[in-house]
């Protein structure tokens, strides 16, 4: 097989108006990047079109009960009869829905508090982080259960379970950059001419921790995805009727052992496709971002 | 009465550094004044101090330091007794610092001009446009050419003599009467070097703003200050008119500073006579000459007292024993009222 050589000078990258030119010579580059990307139009198209193409109405049932794929049913039915490629069309819209809502989350909270601890310091950073200690002594999966059993399961709580249960991972990562920016000359000079505090945290410490952020929110995005299904799945996240992915795969797997594979399988597979294109994408982005991270 | 005040009045201050180590006084007992419109260079070694008591001066020292005794009258007003909020009014307006040349004394993610601009947001309240408008005249007053695109490059765009510049027009933004300037041609060619002080010189004479210009560099401050004042080791050893200085250095450390530059014109050797390092400033004992180890001409007294400062000229003073006298034993250059 012929390898495609490509050698040209490795352009730094540079900050402002020559990025959008590092953007596409990174994708042109990248196998991984391109597939990503495709992914992700696939899945977004499917989740803003879908339900309205294959109008099937989510929740109406029938005495066709798990019926296998067909070219009526191409997803099969469940117990109930329902159409079950109308439920996963579904499904992705708030599997998407609610990731979104969670890297929001985390991204905005994690980014303030963890500039204000990494620049102020004092006591407001011992305030914080030690609460991020505690917070990160946990799995996130496992202080995401928590919190949504302690809340309650509906679609708010399980979106904010998910989004504090994230919220240190940002604080940390978001902090250290500040801690490392603080004696940084730009800084001092934006002292000596009297900024005051907040200024130089919203002009200068937060744009310089931008390309981190970005990074970590689209890693936010899979992660999401994966928890809410993940919960839903051993029963304290998005509650059935809710078509949600990961529910549907929990019920579905009670039919295996009868032959219904398709209950379970085509949902789970589903999920893998939405968590790869994120995690793909979120790889480009670093690369883009912080070339020399590779 | 105005004309004898200083604008900058340095008063004894000591600044103590606390680190693993343990407690160290990097600034001791330190004196010096700036008049309205004057240029002071202030010389010495890597770690004698001079970026401390700058840092001081500002109220920016880093957090291990801190200052531990003495006054700073600014314009008559004591900074040290300000609150933090006061003091963020003062930089800016009545004190600005120029740091060392490196890419990054400008963010990289701000445009050059939004950067000046935003100096004129915060201290004069101007809207974007007007402030806008108003960078891209400094800019231009700065001597950079294409002043309206520069202002819309981001840093990494320019040189770095145009970084320094526009570091410049920053901190000239809201007309600060005093400028420090801490060794602001480090890393800058000579050719570029001698534009930036050019630059710093018309400045000074078109705003009268004072300088303070630190740096290591005897040759800087021959050609561009009208006072000097050598440091080391934490002490002020030597202040007076530079032409004073450079002609008759009395302190045997400015000397041996002097005579360690090679001169082409004369046939004799460069005697370099300045032995040994700087002082280990965590050793060093308060009552004794700070230089006594490294001085060719130390005395028994050298040892355990503190040297007199006994003025040897008009405004030429010299902190050591070799010029006897029970002049006062504390502060640096003294205020004439």
């Amino acid at each position: 097989m012929a390898t495609r050589v490509i050698a040209p000078e490795r352009n730094e990258p540079s900050w402002g108006r020559h990025r959008s030119g590092y953007v596409w010579y990174t994708i042109r580059r990248s196998v991984s990047a391109q597939f990503g990307l495709v992914l992700l139009a696939a899945v977004l198209l499917v989740a803003v079109a879908g339900p309205a193409v294959w109008s099937a109405d989510p929740a109406a049932t029938s005495s066709n009960t798990l019926a296998s794929p067909s070219l009526s049913l191409p997803f099969g039915s469940d117990q109930y009869g329902r159409d079950i490629l109308s439920r996963v069309l579904n499904g992705i819209r708030i599997d998407i829905a609610i990731a979104v809502f969670v890297a929001v989350l985390a991204t905005a909270v994690g980014a303030v508090l963890g500039v204000l601890a990494g620049y102020v310091g004092g006591w407001v950073e011992q305030l914080v982080m030690r609460l991020t200690d505690v917070m990160l002594a946990f799995p996130g999966f496992i202080l995401a259960l928590a919190i949504a059993a302690f809340l309650g399961n509906d679609i708010r709580n399980v979106i904010l379970a998910i989004g504090i249960a994230y919220t240190p991972v940002m604080i940390r990562l978001v902090r250290g950059h500040a801690l490392s920016l603080r004696s940084a000359s730009f800084i001092l000079s934006s002292r000596a001419v009297g900024a005051p505090r907040w200024w130089i945290m919203l002009f200068h410490v937060l744009p310089n921790t931008v390309s981190p952020i970005l990074v970590q929110t689209t890693l936010f995005l899979a992660w999401a995805v994966l928890d809410t299904a993940g919960l839903s799945f051993i029963g304290v996240g998005i509650r059935p009727p809710t078509p949600e992915l990961g529910s549907m795969t929990a019920e579905g797997a009670a039919f295996m052992v009868s032959g219904a594979w398709w209950y379970a399988v085509l949902p789970g597979i589903v999920i893998m496709l939405i968590v790869l294109s994120f995690n793909l994408v979120g790889d480009a982005v670093r690369d883009i971002l912080d070339p020399q991270s590779h | 009465m105005r004309a004898n005040t200083p604008l900058l009045s340095v008063e004894d201050l000591s600044v103590d550094l606390d680190v693993f180590r343990g407690r160290a006084r990097v600034v001791d007992r330190v004196s010096l004044h700036v008049a309205e419109g004057e240029v002071l260079g202030l010389v010495g070694e890597s770690g004698s101090g001079k970026s401390m008591t700058a840092m001081a001066v500002l109220r920016l020292l880093p957090h291990a330091a801190s200052v531990s005794g003495g006054r700073i009258l600014l314009d008559g007003t004591d900074v040290l007794t300000l609150s933090e909020a006061q003091m963020r009014r003062l930089r800016g307006r009545q004190v600005a610092m120029i740091f060392q040349t490196s890419l990054l004394v400008l963010n990289p993610l701000l445009r050059v001009g939004d950067q000046i601009a935003r100096v004129f947001e915060i201290h004069l309240g101007t809207t974007k446009s007007v402030a806008h408008a108003r960078a891209v005249a400094l800019l231009d007053r700065v001597g950079i050419r294409n002043p309206e695109r520069v202002s819309r490059s981001y840093p990494h765009e320019l040189s770095g003599g145009m970084v320094q510049r526009a570091l410049i027009a920053v901190m000239m933004a809201a007309q600060p009467r005093l400028l420090i300037a801490d060794e602001p041609t480090t890393g800058l060619d000579v050719t570029t070097e001698v534009q930036i002080f050019d630059l710093l010189s018309e400045i000074r004479s078109e705003t009268n703003v004072a300088i303070l210009l630190i740096t290591h560099d005897l040759g800087t401050v021959a050609t561009n200050a009208d006072r000097v004042a050598i440091m080391h080791a934490g002490h002020i050893v030597e202040t007076g008119p530079t032409r004073s200085i450079f002609k008759q250095p009395k302190h045997p450390y400015t000397r041996a500073l002097l005579s360690s530059i090679p001169r082409f014109d004369t046939n004799s050797p460069a005697d370099s006579q300045l032995r040994g390092q700087a002082p280990d400033i965590f050793t060093l004992r308060a009552d004794r000459c700070r230089f006594v180890d490294r001085c060719p001409a130390a005395m028994e007294i050298c040892l355990d007292q503190r040297p007199p400062w006994v003025e040897v000229s008009e405004g030429h003073a010299v902190f050591c024993h070799l010029f006897g006298g029970a002049v006062a034993s504390t502060g640096g250059e003294r205020v004439v009222d």
